[in-house]
């Protein structure tokens, strides 16, 4: 009765990677051929033109465009989400009397559709809406916008409407990477003298390398891949000003060029690929290594 | 003297500032809630104001127009049965990502790994269904949520296994147990946390998913709660806002209460998850 | 033996599990099997369905109408609820049930659907829409030899560029766009419909100097700025140079080479840079128009005949109607009549195509148009059927421009190539980042782009 093998047998991936490889991998590995064809709705014949739609992605002002500001929302939320996410969880990590009720509100805006978000914030958004009208009576009035208009501002409106809703989230992974840390770090390092800037760079910063990875990593595929915010908020508008690559991939399918929707929607998936691959193997292999 | 003090001030400080930080959070949510008791009229100022006269009937209304109650129910039967399933299969997927170290298990980590980063193809994926004569109907949403959400679970319920002492299952295992009996005598329970972590992610992700029952279910009768969103919006988007308000609150109501509920452990769980992924 | 034991109940487990997930159960034991209890599960699961709907009728059909919301809000006479209860009746084995798109997604829904061979029974579009963005002449049933066209009055404007018929619409269109305004405001401040833009200009000046703001632009939306261009300059067209259409379609002149199109472009920005329009144009709305010309602070606006009755549903109180756009000097104004809308197309994958004939023959009997002009006043495309009683401002827009032959037909009803990227340009201008003259120049090579992706002559 000797065994042979593991015990963790690799059956056990087998629904997973059948339901995974079948439903969704096929068809998509499918697609990477349609990106190399000129196929649009009402022609009769699809055929190979090789890599043209990837070459009118890239000579297109429109889609360089969508390009650029996708990567732009990309900088701002991962800055914009960690930076608040390690605040607020520096912040509710701290003994205090409100504790649980700060950490249920910050999260409570990632559990509502990003759609039912993004009609809520049309109108405060507004020119005349009540953001404006707030920044007016507490005497700012300076800092007044047409916050979803302005085609300078669009995207870092955006933006901050996706890192008000997520900032909870990647608080409470932050949170977790703090909890992790034994107080004696902290005792040992009081002993020595340090001060509490000092412990923060000598012992917290460091200690939370894995949260600060793997929120680097979530906020990152997920700015890349934007697509419901603008899409409630402006739906790329005005003009073309908030488009970006998931939006742009939409409305060429909307328009039947389904070859170069495609093409654009494989052009995404290289992007994150090559910048989240390397992230998550440099965040394995330092795992390993410990 | 004053160290003590001062850190009592300091905490009085940030708690006065966290609040209002927690007031800039739930404001807008408060202007959709108040909002769908208000008016039409009163509705259109968007602000923080109490309804002059608090009108449930709005809730009624919408539920009767929206015909809520049967898309309640659809979308309860999709996210639920999407739920289980990814849960049991990621979490079988995971034990073996955890606990083997080989040149395949990392591949199959990758190989996972990227279904959180390529998008979803749909035009092949309806041949697809077509083709295996399950297009249109509640199954073929509820396959594809689940392929859809297995990567990001795995990629949890590995982070998670893996701080579970190998010890204890390996200990079972050397007293006769199979893999799925220890899977489910040991590593199940261990996994409670991390359980309602991943269903909460999965039930809010699958219930707020609309571009899905859009292309992939044919029968409106079918159709899920969050759609109705885009149909109160359409309808009423300017002569009342009310009644998209009480959409909007009904559409994301299941989700606030089943978090409101599971807070706590799903906060632990994510993460003690995530972290270790 | 172990082994292939937990295998086997591995794959078993997570296969009943998930089929037990959908409320059925199923036993599989290998991967045939899965898709046979898949199929099982789903056969048994519409059965179930209709068995719930129909109380237990097996042979029923439903029938599935597809459409965008939108639609359905704008033409209810095409979707009287009183005339599909009539159709059920008369058919009881065949049920209908709509199926409503979001306006934004609606296109590309259907696109999607019919390239991947699912679509539904009866897709309802725009005419000339539907040829374009639908491919009808490729995706749909030629229905030129049914019942129903020899019913049809003006078998004309239900005809493809082929010649052939690909579907039904209830309407002889009437409807058109324009200038919709508060005819109350403008009967307070003694102000007549303009008849030129100097006259135009003349009230806007008066109704700024009163506070009001005269115009009320909605263009947060893509779609709502172009009914300006597509009555103008199909106003333009239609008056002085009727073969433009086709030379535009064939590349013998480019857009930015007709001024009429850039002069009527400057006069709407103008507008809006003199302040004639709110400053806030690209924030608001189409929805938005209700509670706007409800308030009295804005005196007019862009939009349709349905536009008009939506706000006089909406504020029972004051009068609105609707003039032609005064843009081009000196000209008698003609009303712009839009495209066809609301044709009811029978997909070639359709499942049902028998059934959904049989429905569109029902549909097109006199009996049902009396029935639908309960909904709302159209003029029927139906022999025998009767003519409609407009209420107040349709009955005299259609007595005083279409009777008489003053209307045109706009220009979105020529075009071959889907119009979205123009109308970004437009919101391009107001945003002011491109100039009426580079909205134009722009537009005109994404056009020659577009048209030759269609594979279209001379591109």
């Amino acid at each position: 009765m000797r065994r042979t093998g593991h015990i963790y047998t690799y059956w056990l991936t087998i629904p997973a990677l059948l339901l995974f490889g079948i439903f969704f991998v096929g068809p998509s590995v499918y697609s990477i051929y349609y990106s190399l064809t000129d196929w649009v709705i009402g022609k009769d014949s699809v055929s190979f033109i090789g890599l043209e739609n990837y070459r009118t992605i890239f000579g297109s002002d429109e889609l360089t465009h969508a390009i650029y500001n996708t990567f732009l929302y990309a900088v701002i939320v991962v800055i914009g989400k960690n930076v608040n996410g390690l605040l607020l969880a520096l912040a509710v990590n701290t003994k205090m009397r409100l504790q649980g009720y700060f950490r249920v509100i910050f999260f409570l805006p990632c559990v509502i559709s990003t759609i039912i978000i993004g009609l809520v914030f049309v109108p405060v958004l507004h020119p005349n809406g009540i953001l404006n009208e707030f920044l007016g009576n507490i005497g700012l009035g300076f800092l007044q916008q047409g916050w979803l208009v302005d085609t300078k501002i669009v995207m870092v409106s955006i933006a901050g409407v996706s890192i008000w809703q997520w900032s909870g989230y990647h608080m409470v992974i932050y949170l977790a990477g703090l909890q992790g840390i034994p107080d004696s770090y902290y005792e040992a390092a009081k002993i020595d003298g340090a001060t509490a800037l000092q412990s923060f760079f000598g012992i917290t910063f460091p200690m939370l390398a894995p949260a600060f990875n793997i929120n680097m990593l979530l906020s990152l595929i997920g700015g890349l891949k934007v697509f419901s915010e603008p899409y409630a908020l402006t739906n790329g508008g005005p003009g073309n000003a908030s488009q970006v690559i998931a939006l742009e991939v939409f409305s060429k399918f909307g328009r039947g060029q389904w070859g170069l929707g495609t093409a654009l929607n494989v052009t995404l998936a290289i992007f994150v690929s090559v910048i989240s691959i390397p992230v998550l193997y440099l965040m394995r292999k330092r795992e390993v290594e410990e | 003297m004053g160290a003590r003090r001062k850190a009592a001030l300091t905490r009085i400080l940030l708690q006065i500032v966290l609040l209002l930080i927690s007031l800039v959070i739930i404001a807008p949510l408060l202007i959709m809630l108040l909002g769908a008791f208000k008016n039409s009229t009163e509705v259109t100022s968007f602000n923080l104001e109490l309804p002059e006269k608090w009108l449930f009937e709005n809730f009624m209304t919408v539920i009767e127009q929206g015909k809520l109650l049967p898309a309640f129910w659809n979308s309860i039967l999709i996210t639920l049965a999407s739920t289980a399933a990814t849960i049991l299969t990621s979490s079988l997927a995971a034990l073996v990502l955890a606990r083997r170290n080989t040149g395949l298990s990392r591949f199959l980590y990758y190989f996972f790994f990227l279904g959180t980063i390529i998008p979803m193809q749909i035009m092949p994926t309806i041949r697809l269904f077509t083709v295996m004569d399950i297009y249109g109907g509640y199954l073929n949403v509820i396959i594809l949520y689940t392929a859809i959400n297995i990567p990001f679970s795995c990629f949890l319920y590995t982070g998670f296994i893996k701080g579970i002492p190998k010890v204890l299952d390996e200990s079972a295992f050397i007293e006769g147990a199979s893999a799925l009996q220890t899977y489910f005598h040991i590593i199940l329970p261990l996994l409670k946390p991390c359980n309602i972590t991943v269903l909460i992610l999965l039930f809010t992700g699958i219930w707020n998913e609309i571009n899905i029952p859009l292309y992939f279910l044919n029968n409106p009768a079918k159709r899920t709660l969050p759609l109705s969103v885009y149909q109160f919006f359409g309808m009423y988007g300017g002569s009342n806002w009310n009644l998209v308000f009480a959409d909007l609150t009904l559409a994301a109501l299941p989700v606030v209460v089943l978090f409101l509920f599971m807070q706590k452990q799903f906060i632990n769980g994510l993460t003690e998850g995530a972290v270790k992924g | 033996m172990k082994n292939k034991w937990i295998k086997a109940t591995g794959i078993i487990l997570a296969i009943s599990l998930l089929a037990a997930g959908c409320g059925q159960s199923g036993t599989a034991n290998s991967k045939q099997g899965e898709s046979e209890a898949n199929k099982e599960a789903a056969e048994e699961e519409s059965v179930k369905g209709s068995e719930e709907k129909d109380g237990g009728k097996k042979e029923s059909v439903t029938l599935t109408v597809e459409a965008s919301q939108e639609i359905v809000n704008n033409i209810p006479y095409a979707f009287s609820e009183e005339n599909i209860a009539a159709f059920e009746k008369e058919y009881p084995e065949i049920k209908v049930e709509l199926v409503l798109n979001p306006d934004a997604q609606n296109t590309s829904i259907l696109q999607t659907k019919l390239a991947s061979g699912q679509p539904s029974d009866l897709i309802c579009y725009n005419k000339v829409s539907a040829e374009n963005e639908l491919e009808v002449a490729k995706n749909c049933v030629d229905l030129s030899a049914e019942p129903f066209v020899e019913n049809i009055a003006d078998k004309e404007i239900l005809t493809a560029p082929d010649g052939k018929i690909y579907g039904f619409a209830f309407e002889v269109k009437t409807g058109g766009m324009g200038v919709v305004y508060n005819r109350d405001l403008f009967e307070e401040k003694g102000l007549e419909v303009p008849k030129t833009y100097d006259e135009f200009l003349s009230i806007c000046e008066k109704l700024s100097g009163e506070g009001i703001t005269p115009f009320y632009g909605p263009f947060k939306d893509v779609w709502t700025f172009q009914m300006w261009t597509t009555s103008t300059w199909g106003y333009y067209v239609a008056q002085f140079e009727p073969d433009l259409w086709d030379r535009l379609n064939a590349n013998e002149i480019g857009w930015d080479e007709v001024p009429a199109f850039r002069e009527s472009l400057e006069k709407a920005y103008n507008l809006y840079k003199d302040g004639y329009m709110q400053s806030t144009v690209l924030s608001d709305d189409y929805n938005s128009i209700t509670a706007a010309m409800g308030s009295k602070e804005y005196a007019m606006t862009v939009g349709s005949n349905t536009t008009v009755r939506d706000l006089l549903n909406a504020h029972p109180d004051i009068k609105f109607d609707m003039f032609p756009y005064p843009v081009y000097e000196g000209e008698e104004e003609y009303l712009t009549i839009s495209q066809l809308d609301a044709e009811f197309f029978i997909p070639k994958d359709a499942k049902h195509i028998e059934e959904a004939k049989t429905f569109l023959n029902f549909m097109a009997r006199p009996e049902q148009c009396d029935r639908a002009q309960a909904a709302a006043s159209f003029v029927p495309n139906v022999k025998g059927a009767k003519e409609p009683e407009f209420d107040d401002f349709e009955g005299r827009l259609y007595e005083e421009y279409n009777k008489t032959g003053k209307t045109v037909l706009e220009m979105n009803a020529y075009m071959k190539v889907d119009l979205n990227d123009l109308w970004v340009y437009f919101q391009d201008m107001f945003a002011g980042v491109k100039t009426p003259e580079e909205v134009l120049t722009s537009w005109d090579a994404a056009f020659e782009e577009l048209m030759k992706a269609k594979g279209i002559e001379n591109f």
